[in-house]
């Protein structure tokens, strides 16, 4: 299986090391693409001086034009799977191989989430955004009738099929809960199987207190919204 | 309506209709979305030429102020010329997004292209 790890990158200088020498120890197999989206700091240089490869974005588009980018590339270059991992260290590559496992075993869409397991291990994010993250699944369970843990997951492996639907439509900011219902809507095959993330090492997190009233409002509407637009026939010309 | 309203009205819209001609004649505008303006610049002057227009309308509509009824265009016309541009913005938001990422990808593919010329340089 040709396998593409999509990370996204604003401003990870700190973090991205890390993540990447993490990547080479665990799935030395796979290619990475670092999508640098207009970051300010030493990330592109990071990129160059470790040879990985890179799709330097010229005008930052924020987390769902990057993340598209990458699921661009994997649609142009016939790649058999991409898994988004974030640049900020969240993520253990460990568990890449446990969601490709889920793609071979038949999902089309595959999402980390820190909820699913009995252990109470790792990062869970904190109260509010815990809350936010219930109440997401709550409205995507209605909508959708699916039961997502964690539906601001970042972390997913996604097949053809949904590298496809993500390449030629995918949110522009706080795209993953609409992602998802998009995919469901879509009739992918959404599956979601037990990870254990960590805290970010360095910098902010996209979400700051005096945006999450946007990001409630907007991801609400557009869960709903995504919901009643049914089936939705994508195809990316080439 | 009076005299002098109607001369302002007229001086006002000959001189916005002038400087449209003028931006569209430089290439600076679009005729596609100056259209509208254009329009309504139109019907302002016929307003302002023919007041009983307005009483016209005003009857029909029952609204006791002529005045009322011409706010009342003005805003709606203000309202479609706006929301056409949310419109607009909307789909060029959509092209540059798809413009970076096609030059994403074509900056990293002539980065491949120049490492390839490299490598095979030190080999020779």
């Amino acid at each position: 299986m040709k396998v593409l790890i999509i990370i996204p990158a604003y401003n990870e200088e700190k973090n991205l090391s890390g993540l990447l020498d993490r990547l080479e120890k665990d799935c030395p197999q796979h290619d990475v693409i670092v999508i640098n989206d207009s970051s300010e700091d030493g990330t592109l240089r990071l990129c160059r001086e470790r040879g990985v490869h890179v799709i330097d974005l010229p005008v930052n588009l924020g987390i769902g034009g990057a993340v598209q980018a990458g699921y661009m590339y994997a649609h142009y270059k016939d790649y058999d799977a991409a898994v988004q991992v974030d640049g900020d260290g969240q993520h253990n590559p460990e568990y890449i191989s446990v969601l490709l496992d889920e793609l071979e075993k038949g999902a089309d869409l595959c999402i980390g989430s820190r909820f699913l397991s009995d252990t109470e291990g790792g990062f869970r994010s904190t109260g509010v955004r815990r809350f936010a993250i219930r109440y997401f699944s709550r409205l995507i369970n209605m909508f959708t009738g699916l039961r997502v843990t964690d539906p601001t997951s970042g972390f997913r492996a996604c097949d053809r099929k949904a590298i496809r639907l993500f390449a030629a439509d995918y949110p522009r900011d706080y795209p993953e809960p609409e992602s998802i219902v998009n995919a469901i809507r879509n009739k992918l095959n959404v599956k979601e199987v037990p990870v254990v993330m960590n805290e970010r090492k360095q910098g902010k997190s996209s979400i700051t207190s005096m945006k999450s009233v946007y990001y409630m409002v907007k991801v609400s509407l557009a869960v709903i919204l995504a919901s009643f637009y049914g089936y939705r026939r994508t195809e990316v010309d080439r | 309506m009076n005299t002098r309203l109607q001369i302002i009205m007229i001086a006002a819209s000959l001189i916005f209709l002038f400087y449209i001609v003028m931006m569209l004649r430089n290439r600076k505008i679009d005729l596609k979305y100056t259209l509208a303006w254009l329009f309504a610049g139109l019907c302002l002057i016929a307003v302002a030429v023919f007041p009983g227009l307005l009483r016209l309308i005003s009857n029909l509509l029952n609204i006791v102020e002529p005045v009322n009824t011409l706010f009342l265009f003005i805003i709606f016309f203000l309202l479609l010329i706006l929301f056409t541009l949310t419109i607009a913005i909307s789909r060029n938001a959509n092209r540059v997004k798809t413009l970076t990422q096609e030059i994403g990808m074509l900056k990293m593919e002539l980065d491949k292209l120049a490492e390839g010329k490299n490598a095979d340089k030190k080999e020779k």
